[in-house]
């Protein structure tokens, strides 16, 4: 027999749970099911652009006709359209160079961070967030300034009489991957500071205690022991960047697609909502594979005893 | 269990709680009755289950099977925060956000209590645990025996049925742990309330508890007064874990059964002794049984003890551990195995005569002995 | 040993800080520059700024991206909150998978992929797209980083605090806003201004999901950024940038007080 208090307690946690569990159900999840049964729809010129639209009058009937009318034409054309295949293949290759480039410009920043006087750090720490707050859109359109033919950038390396020609870096896929590289740095930078900042320093006098020169000591302890850090700052930067769209969109040229650039054309300037949907379903998939990745990893981390 | 005559039906009484963490069964069946106005202490190693059961009790935890009355009223189902019992937290658990005074009047507030009542208990708690002046303080700018009094204070205003006691003294440093003790022995008393205590270190729960109860792997294994578990430890586990014990496996011999004495062959390493020890009943002859040797029971002599002394072995003095009071001999039997004897350093010539690899002789009363068959 | 910072150490932090920095502070000394020509020194002006002022549309958009973020903010960081706690909290209950997944995706789901889906949904369920479409858009992904921020908070916490406050008497709802907001409640902040920056910030999810007379600040600037680098746009970033440099400072500060003396909360 319950009481009415513990049954009180009871709905409150239902409430509690519920509430957030109801909205991402409905506003994050559901949706997903829509893009996917869109996907298989056909464009239309109509009110919403594609057909079959099922309706809140629909007989059984009329919903089997629709459903039969559903197909993977759009699939089909991104298989064979050798411009769609081409866009998740400059979308991979830039995601995975922009993770490594961006691991390889972090790491002996956050190294430096965390080896830093501990008054030092929460000021260091805060400078490295501060980017995180910018606005992204900003932070992009900065470099445009700086890119471009008589931009910045060449206008320095013409005065330091480098170069006698403007360098053509905007509109190229070179000045994507700098973007890439540097809107995500940030989320490279943060979790390595934070498991670099976590290695107990007495490790390290261990490791030399024990005989091992700093930079064995550095392959042998302190790389290993910032692997979560550096796991999650490659995710946390491969998965956003290859569904990025504002960066090729605002220093690519029309030669750097990008799967999300694929995706925003599709919808804003085809109106093909059924064909950029399946372009979001091909980007979902991209997507998840590296994301179920980590939270496996994240999972055998956590459970494993440290 | 038949209620014994003449005794007032218990404040607290557990009847068969079970609870388990996943497979892991962390309280196994407990009986208990705690009576009004009782100092009850749960003694055990960490992990055995005597957190659990007391979270039972404050709310925290709900049992798996069994209940568990408070007053005569069934628990089940009344939320922690309906329950007339108040905690005292092992990390003290103040309000950070909130002065002394505040984290006192909490459990007024939450009662509705009026504002000149709450005040008026506030007031006289803290007179009562000797904190005047630190009432507008806030936690981190108190000591740690002051946070334990704060605790305290905030637990006793509310004039709970029973006051649980989380590991109270585990944070505070020897000395003062000390005098706490008997302060909180004295408050206990003059407050006529009960207290339940929960606690690893055996010399507070002989200080300070009217009884013990000891837990093993969940399971509650003896329950007595304070000498009465030391001197007749009811199974090996409590023998080795109340106090310092030798445990020597033997083998249950004849009884004479006017005199209550048993014979025990014992196996000490190759060799094998025969003991005579004091016993009520006879163990069956052959079975398994222990012997349970307190270090400040047993003897010591340099020189052989005349014939007839029951019970003597000889040994070699392996190490001589000098603690102020006594002095800690470890000795080695010839056939193996270690003997643990103490000896109190009554004058200012500790063990003026012993040295390590002498040999001597050690013995022990047959009354000495505790047998243990569980 | 103490850390002590080697050469090369420094060149790294140098280096760093300035690929991090140089961008954003070349864009607000060219704000302050006379000339239009944005390569060209032309002498100190704050006629940019004042031109911002005659800028009804950029600061229409200004106005209608402030008051999503504040509502979308508000909303994100209750949400975000229960969710945190359930999380937290709550041990194992039905549905607790599903729940974290939900709440981790869209920490990196691309924004495409939202904004679409959200859309879609829209357009399903024939609702004119317009600023309260945007705000519930923006209150579904910001959420989740609130979930996060708090979520960090809460498990560092002493639960035992949270017990006692029930032992004394108080209510489960009791004990959630005397003792767990209040010990929780930088986490809570820091939440809302992520919530809010983050809204105040979204290109793609708005131009998905907002309608006619409902154009958010970035997408007001997006559009005149593709037509070229302005003074003007300068001008307003600097603005945006400025303001929430000035929040996270004022921010941070603020909770290191509160470190120093925690929960100011309780009332005297």
């Amino acid at each position: 027999m319950r009481s009415g208090a513990e049954r009180r307690a009871r709905a409150g946690r239902a409430l509690v749970a519920g509430l957030p569990f109801a909205w991402l159900v409905a506003f994050f999840l559901a949706p997903f099911g829509l893009v996917a049964k869109i996907s298989l729809s056909e464009k239309a010129n109509a009110r919403p652009p594609y057909r079959p639209a099922f309706a809140a009058g629909d007989g059984p009937g009329d919903v089997l006709d629709k459903l039969s009318a559903l197909s993977l034409d759009n699939y089909r054309l991104l298989a064979e359209e050798p411009l769609y295949l081409d866009a998740v293949l400059t979308s991979l290759r830039l995601a995975a160079t922009a993770t490594v480039l961006a691991l390889l410009i972090a790491y002996p920043v956050a190294y430096a961070m965390a080896r830093a006087p501990g008054r030092l750090r929460p000021a260091l720490l805060l400078l490295a967030m501060l980017p995180f707050w910018t606005s992204f859109l900003i932070r992009v359109y900065a470099w445009i300034g700086i890119l471009k033919p008589e931009g910045l950038l060449n206008a320095a390396l013409a005065w330091l009489g480098l170069i006698d020609t403007p360098l053509e870096i905007l509109n190229t896929e070179w000045a994507v991957q700098i973007g890439l590289v540097y809107s995500y740095l940030p989320f490279m930078l943060l979790p390595l500071y934070a498991a670099l900042e976590r290695i107990d320093p007495t490790l390290l006098e261990a490791g030399q205690d024990l005989g091992a020169p700093p930079w064995k000591t550095f392959w042998l302890v302190t790389l290993p022991l910032s692997r979560p850090g550096v796991t999650a700052g490659c995710f946390l930067v491969f998965i956003p960047a290859l569904g990025e769209f504002v960066i090729p969109d605002l220093l690519g040229g029309s030669e750097t697609v990008m799967i999300g650039t694929v995706l925003w054309s599709e919808f804003f300037g085809n109106r093909d909502w059924p064909l950029a949907s399946a372009v979001a379903v091909v980007l979902l998939v991209a997507v998840v594979a590296p994301m179920v990745l980590w939270r496996r990893e994240e999972a055998r981390r956590t459970e494993a005893p440290t | 269990m038949a209620e014994p005559p003449g005794r007032p039906a218990p404040l607290i009484r557990f009847e068969g709680v079970t609870k388990s963490f996943g497979a892991a069964r962390a309280v196994a069946g407990v009986d208990l009755d705690i009576a009004q106005g009782e100092f009850f202490c749960l003694l055990g190693p960490s992990g055995c289950g005597k957190t659990t059961l007391m979270r039972t009790l404050a709310g925290f935890e709900t049992p798996d099977s069994g209940r568990i009355l408070l007053d005569g009223a069934d628990l089940a189902g009344v939320p922690a925060h309906r329950r007339p019992v108040n905690m005292m937290f092992q990390s003290y658990a103040l309000f950070p956000h909130m002065s002394v005074e505040a984290n006192i009047a909490f459990g007024l507030r939450q009662d509705g209590v009026p504002r000149a009542e709450i005040a008026e208990r506030v007031a006289a708690i803290v007179r009562t645990v000797q904190i005047q002046g630190l009432e507008k303080r806030r936690p981190h700018q108190l000591s740690g025996g002051q946070k334990q009094r704060v605790a305290l204070a905030r637990a006793l205003v509310k004039r709970p049925l029973v006051l649980l006691l989380d590991e109270p003294l585990a944070a505070l440093d020897r000395k003062l742990r000390e005098d706490t003790r008997f302060e909180l022995k004295e408050l206990q008393a003059r407050l006529g309330l009960t207290f339940l205590m929960v606690t690893h270190d055996q010399d507070e729960a002989m200080a300070m508890a009217d009884r013990i109860g000891v837990m093993e792997k969940g399971r509650l294994v003896q329950v007595g007064a304070p000498a009465e578990v030391y001197e007749t430890p009811a199974t090996r586990g409590v023998a080795a874990f109340v106090g310092d014990s030798t445990l020597i496996e033997g083998v249950a011999g004849a009884f004479d059964g006017a005199a209550a004495r048993l014979r025990v062959r014992a196996a000490l390493g190759a060799s094998s002794p025969e003991f005579v020890v004091a016993a009520r009943e006879a163990p069956a002859e052959g079975s398994a049984v222990t012997l349970a040797l307190r270090p400040e029971k047993l003897r010591l002599w340099t020189e052989p003890p005349e014939a007839g002394t029951p019970n003597v072995l000889e040994a070699e003095v392996w190490d001589l551990g000098y603690l102020g009071d006594k002095t800690l001999v470890r000795l080695r039997l010839p056939g193996g195995g270690t003997v643990r004897v103490s000896r109190l350093n009554a004058s200012r010539r500790p063990e003026a005569g012993l040295s390590a690899h002498q040999r001597a002789w050690i013995g022990f009363d047959p009354a000495d002995a505790v047998l243990l068959t569980r | 040993m103490t850390p002590r910072l080697t050469a090369f150490n420094v060149v790294s932090l140098t280096l760093g800080f300035a690929f991090l920095y140089l961008p954003i502070v070349l864009l607000v000394v060219f704000s302050f520059n006379e000339s239009k020509l944005v390569t060209v020194w032309g002498g100190f002006s704050t006629r940019w700024y004042a031109a911002l002022l005659g800028n009804g549309p950029l600061l229409e958009a200004a106005w209608v991206s402030l008051r999503i973020g504040v509502l979308s903010a508000t909303f994100a960081t209750v949400l975000g909150t229960l969710a945190a706690v359930a999380l937290v909290r709550f041990g194992r209950f039905a549905g607790r998978t599903l729940l974290t997944g939900m709440v981790y995706a869209p920490l990196v789901m691309p924004e495409v992929i939202t904004g679409l889906s959200l859309l879609l949904l829209f357009v399903a369920l024939d609702v004119d797209r317009g600023f309260w479409t945007v705000t519930l858009a923006h209150v579904s992904f910001s959420m989740c980083f609130v979930t996060v921020v708090v979520q960090s908070r809460l498990v560092t916490m002493d639960r035992s605090l949270e017990e006692a406050a029930m032992d004394l008497g108080a209510t489960p709802l009791a004990t959630f806003f005397q003792v767990t907001l209040p010990l929780i409640a930088p986490a809570v902040a820091a939440g809302w201004m992520l919530a809010f920056t983050l809204s105040l910030d979204d290109l793609v999810i708005a131009s998905f999901t907002s309608g006619p007379g409902a154009t958010t600040l970035p997408m007001r600037i997006y559009g005149q950024v593709r037509l070229g680098v302005s003074p003007e746009i300068n001008a307003a970033c600097t603005i945006m940038i400025g303001v929430v440099t000035l929040a996270i400072l004022a921010f941070s500060i603020a909770s290191k007080r509160g470190l120093a003396e925690p929960g100011r909360a309780e009332g005297a």
